[in-house]
C-alpha cells in the first residue's frame, strides 16, 4: 500500500511544479484528484514520525518522569491519529465506486420466517428511517405493502429512496440478509425463533444523468443505466373488461417488464398513473444497473480467487444478527458486537459504530482485491 | 357478477374491518387497500386544513368507516376524494360529470410526447398550436394538452366544446386549482382555454362556436361511443349508477340499432375535421371493431370529397407512452397501422407535419 501511495505522491509532486511552469485545466484536475492521496500520505508520515520520536523519548534512561508521563499520554493520541490516517489513506488510494455520490434505493423484504419476517422487515424499516432523520438524509417510501392494516408492521416490501450527499456509499454496506433471534410477539410456546430479512440498496439515477454521471447517461448505449426502451414491456393496468367509458377504475398500476433480463417492477402505490410510470422507471433503471454490475463483479472475484483467495461477500450471505435475548447486534463481516440492541433499532449511534467497522472492513477487502488484480495484470503481462 | 370468494372477503377483514365495504366496489384486494389508504390520506387533509380555518365554517369531517360505506355502494372513489390524477394535473370530480379514464390519459400522454418530440416543436421552432377539445367533459385532454406543450410552444390555444354547463364550470375550476398548484400557467385565461357550450349533433349551434374559416392543428375527442346493448353487457356498476349516461351513450337515432348505436358521434366530428383541416384528429373509441368502423367511414368520406388523410393509426391499449415503437400489425382492408396490444382504443388521422408526428421512431430522434 504504502509503495502504491509513494508513488501517487511522487506524481503528485511532478505535476505541481509542471502547473506552475505552465498551467492547463486537464493537468490541474488530475493533480487535484491525486492531492488527496499526496497530503493522505503526509499526515500518515507525519503521525509516524511523532510515534518514533514519542517512543524515542520513553526508552531513553535521561528523560524524566514529568516528560515521560507527557509523552505517553501523547502517544496514544498520535496512535489514533496514525490509524485514522493510514484508514483514509488506503480509502483514497482505492478507484472511486462509481455511484458513491448518488442517492439510493433500500428495498426492505423478509426471507424465511413467516409473519415474524414480515414484522422484523417493520422494525428494520423503522430502523433504516430514523437513521435516515438523524444522519440528515431525506428517507421516502417509494413504495410499502404491508400485510396488514395498522401501519407498517408487518412488511412484504418495502423500497425508501433515501437522498443526501454520499447516500449510496453511505448506506450499501447495509446490503446483504440479516438474521433476528427472538421471541416472536406471535409465539405462545416462548419460543426463540430465527428469521431473516433481505436488505438491497441499489443506486438511484437522477433524472437527468448527464449532469452527475458524465457520459454514462440513460441515452448511452454503453452505460449500465441504458435501457432500451424497446426492451421493456409497459402494462398500464390489469385485466378488466371492456375499459375506457365502460369502467370507472381508480387503478392506476404500472408493470413494466424488462424482457431480456424477465426483471418486472409493478408501482401502483399512488393514484396517479403518471407517477407511478416514473416510479417504476427509476427502480428498473436501479435494478438493471446493479445487476449488470454485479455480474462483473462477479466475474472478476472468480479470478481473484484463483490468484489470492480473496472471497467476495455475496448478496446470499447473512450478514448480521440481531439477538434479542442477548440484546446484541453482531456483524458477520468485521466481527463487530455491540450491546445497545434497543439503541440499533432506534437507528441510534450504535448503527453509526458498526456501519462504519464495516465500512473500513469493505475498504481492506476492497485493497486485496485491488492488489489481486494487479498480480493478476502482472501475470498476464509476463 | 360473480360472489367474491368468502376467503378473499375474509382476508380482506383481518386487514381492516372496512376492508370488506371496499373489497365490494373494487373486488380486488390490492385495490381496496390502496383505497383504503387514499380514503385514510384524504380524511387527514380534510383535519389539517380544519387546523387553520375557523372550526364553524366548516362541516364536521367524515369518518373513515362513512367514507367506506358509501364507497361500498358503488360511488366511486373520485366523487368521494373530489378529483383524479390526469398526467401532470389534478381534475376535479363531481356527480354528473365523466370521471377521467386511465385509458384516456395513456393516450393523451403519447399524443403530447409524439408531439414533443417532433424536431420543430421539440425545439421550439413551432410558433403556436390551435387545438380543438370535443365533449370535453372535465377538459382533461385539452388541458393536460396544453400543460406538456406549452413549456415548448409561446402560444397552444385550446377550445373546448360540450353541452353540459356543469362540466364547463368545473373545468375551470380545475384550472384554478392547478394554476394555484402551480402545475397550469397562471396566465393561462379564456383565450388561451377557451370552453363554449353547444350541442355537436347540432349543425348550427356547432356553426355558431366554429366559424367556417377556423383551423385547428390538432381535434381530440373523447365522445358517448358505447351502444346500447353494450350499456347493459360491458359497462361496471358504478360507471352505469353513478356516471350520467349522455356522457356515455350517444342519444338514440332512427334507423340505427344495435353496436352502431355507438358510432353516432364520429361522423360529426369527421366532418367538422374536414373542414378544420387538422394536422392529426385522435378519437377515443370503445374496441377495435368500433375503430374499424370509424376507418371505414373516413375512407367512404374519402370516396366522395377526396382523400385528406395521409397516415392512419388504431392505437391500442398498451402501447409505449413515450411514442417509441411498439408492436405493429397492417390492416389493407382500412390502410391502417394497428399499434400496441389489448383493446382497440384511439383512431388517429394525420396529414401534412401530422405525419412525422405520429410516425416518429427512435432512429429519427435524438
Ligand atoms: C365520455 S365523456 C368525455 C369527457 C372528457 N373528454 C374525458 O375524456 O374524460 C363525453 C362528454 O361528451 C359530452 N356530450 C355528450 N353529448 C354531447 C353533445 N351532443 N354535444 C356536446 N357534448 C356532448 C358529455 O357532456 C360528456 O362530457
Amino acid at each position: 500500500m504504502l509503495e502504491r501511495a509513494r508513488v501517487i505522491a511522487k506524481d503528485h509532486a511532478i505535476l505541481s511544479t509542471e502547473l506552475e511552469a505552465n498551467y492547463s485545466p486537464k493537468l490541474a484536475k488530475k493533480a487535484g484528484e491525486l492531492s488527496e492521496t499526496a497530503n493522505l500520505l503526509k499526515a500518515w508520515e507525519k503521525a509516524q514520525e511523532s510515534i518514533t520520536a514519542l517512543e524515542g523519548i520513553l526508552v531513553d534512561k535521561s528523560s524524566d518522569r514529568e516528560l515521560k508521563d507527557l509523552a505517553t499520554e501523547e502517544l496514544s493520541e498520535s496512535k489514533t491519529v496514525f490509524q485514522d490516517a493510514a484508514m483514509k489513506l488506503r480509502a483514497s488510494l482505492l478507484p472511486k465506486h462509481p455511484f458513491a455520490g448518488l442517492p439510493c434505493l433500500l428495498e426492505v423484504r423478509p426471507g424465511a420466517g413467516g409473519d415474524e419476517a414480515a414484522i422484523f422487515a417493520g422494525d428494520l424499516l423503522r430502523m433504516y428511517q430514523a437513521f435516515c432523520k438523524r444522519s440528515g438524509l431525506r428517507a421516502s417510501l417509494l413504495k410499502l405493502d404491508s400485510s396488514d392494516g395498522h401501519g407498517a408492521e408487518q412488511v412484504q416490501e418495502a423500497i425508501l429512496e433515501v437522498e443526501g450527499e454520499n447516500a449510496y456509499d453511505i448506506l450499501r454496506c447495509e446490503a446483504g440478509i440479516h438474521r433476528v433471534q427472538r421471541v416472536p410477539a406471535t409465539e405462545k410456546q416462548g419460543r426463540v425463533h430465527t428469521s431473516a430479512v433481505s436488505v438491497l440498496v441499489l443506486p438511484s439515477f437522477p433524472e437527468n444523468p448527464t449532469e452527475t454521471l458524465g457520459t454514462a447517461s440513460f441515452d448511452n448505449p454503453e452505460s449500465d443505466y441504458y435501457i432500451d426502451p424497446k426492451d421493456v414491456r409497459t402494462d398500464v393496468m390489469r385485466a378488466r373488461g371492456a375499459g375506457g367509458q365502460h369502467v370507472n377504475t381508480t387503478d392506476s398500476a404500472v408493470r413494466l417488464t424488462h424482457i431480456p433480463t424477465n426483471t418486472v417492477v409493478a408501482v401502483q402505490d399512488g393514484r396517479s398513473q403518471h407517477k407511478n410510470r416514473a416510479k417504476a422507471w427509476q427502480i428498473l433503471r436501479s435494478r438493471i444497473a446493479q445487476a449488470r454490475r454485479e455480474a462483473r463483479e462477479e466475474e472478476l472475484a472468480q479470478m481473484r480467487l484463483s490468484v489470492v483467495g480473496v472471497a467476495k461477500m455475496g448478496r446470499g450471505d447473512k450478514i448480521r444478527t440481531y439477538n434479542w435475548g442477548q440484546a446484541r447486534v453482531t456483524d458477520h463481516r468485521s466481527g463487530i458486537t455491540v450491546h445497545n440492541l434497543d439503541d440499533v433499532m432506534a437507528g441510534g449511534e450504535n448503527i453509526d459504530s458498526i456501519m462504519q467497522s464495516v465500512r473500513a472492513w469493505m475498504v481492506e477487502r476492497d485493497l486485496e482485491a485491488l492488489t489481486a488484480d494487479e498480480q493478476l495484470e502482472k501475470k498476464k503481462s509476463i | 357478477m360473480p360472489r367474491l370468494p368468502t376467503s378473499l372477503i375474509r382476508k380482506a377483514y383481518s386487514y381492516s374491518p372496512l376492508l370488506p365495504l371496499l373489497l365490494k366496489a373494487t373486488r380486488d384486494l390490492a385495490l381496496a387497500k390502496n383505497e383504503l389508504r387514499w380514503l385514510q390520506e384524504h380524511i387527514s387533509s380534510i383535519h389539517r386544513l380544519r387546523k387553520c380555518t375557523p372550526k364553524q365554517y366548516l362541516p364536521k369531517p367524515p369518518t373513515l368507516s362513512q367514507l367506506c360505506r358509501i364507497r361500498s355502494t358503488g360511488e366511486p372513489l373520485q366523487y368521494i376524494l373530489g378529483s383524479q390524477p390526469f398526467g401532470d394535473l389534478e381534475i376535479l370530480c363531481r356527480k354528473g360529470i365523466l370521471i377521467p379514464r386511465p385509458e384516456t390519459e395513456v393516450y393523451t400522454t403519447r399524443l403530447s410526447n409524439l408531439l414533443l418530440r417532433h424536431g420543430s416543436i421539440g425545439n421550439g421552432n413551432v410558433e403556436s398550436l390551435q387545438i380543438l377539445d370535443l365533449c370535453a367533459g372535465t377538459g382533461c385532454i385539452g388541458l393536460s394538452l396544453y400543460a406538456a406543450l406549452h413549456r415548448q410552444i409561446p402560444d397552444v390555444r385550446v377550445r373546448a366544446i360540450d353541452f353540459n354547463p356543469q362540466a364547463r364550470n368545473l373545468a375551470w375550476k380545475t384550472v384554478k386549482l392547478n394554476q394555484h398548484l402551480g402545475r397550469l400557467s397562471p396566465s393561462l385565461s379564456k383565450s388561451q382555454f377557451d370552453y363554449v357550450l353547444a350541442d355537436l349533433l347540432n349543425n348550427e349551434e356547432i356553426a355558431a362556436v366554429v366559424q367556417s374559416d377556423a383551423t385547428f392543428n390538432i381535434v381530440v375527442s373523447n365522445p358517448p361511443y358505447i351502444s346500447i346493448p353494450a350499456f347493459s353487457r360491458d359497462t361496471s356498476r358504478s360507471a352505469r349508477i353513478f356516471e350520467p349516461s349522455n356522457a356515455l351513450v350517444p342519444p338514440d337515432s332512427v334507423g340505427i340499432t344495435g353496436e352502431r348505436t355507438g358510432d353516432l358521434f364520429y361522423d360529426h366530428i369527421l366532418r367538422l375535421s374536414w373542414r378544420a383541416r387538422p394536422q392529426i384528429v385522435c378519437m377515443e373509441v370503445a374496441d377495435l371493431e368500433q375503430a374499424l368502423r370509424v376507418m371505414r367511414a373516413v375512407k367512404d368520406m374519402e370516396a366522395i370529397d377526396g382523400s385528406l388523410w395521409e397516415a392512419k393509426q388504431i392505437w391500442r391499449d398498451e402501447i409505449d407512452v413515450q411514442g417509441n415503437e411498439c408492436s405493429t400489425e397492417w390492416n389493407a382492408d382500412v390502410n391502417a397501422a394497428i399499434i400496441g396490444e389489448g383493446s382497440g382504443r384511439a383512431v388517429v388521422l394525420a396529414r401534412s407535419w401530422g405525419v412525422d408526428v405520429i410516425k416518429h421512431d427512435t432512429a429519427a430522434f435524438g
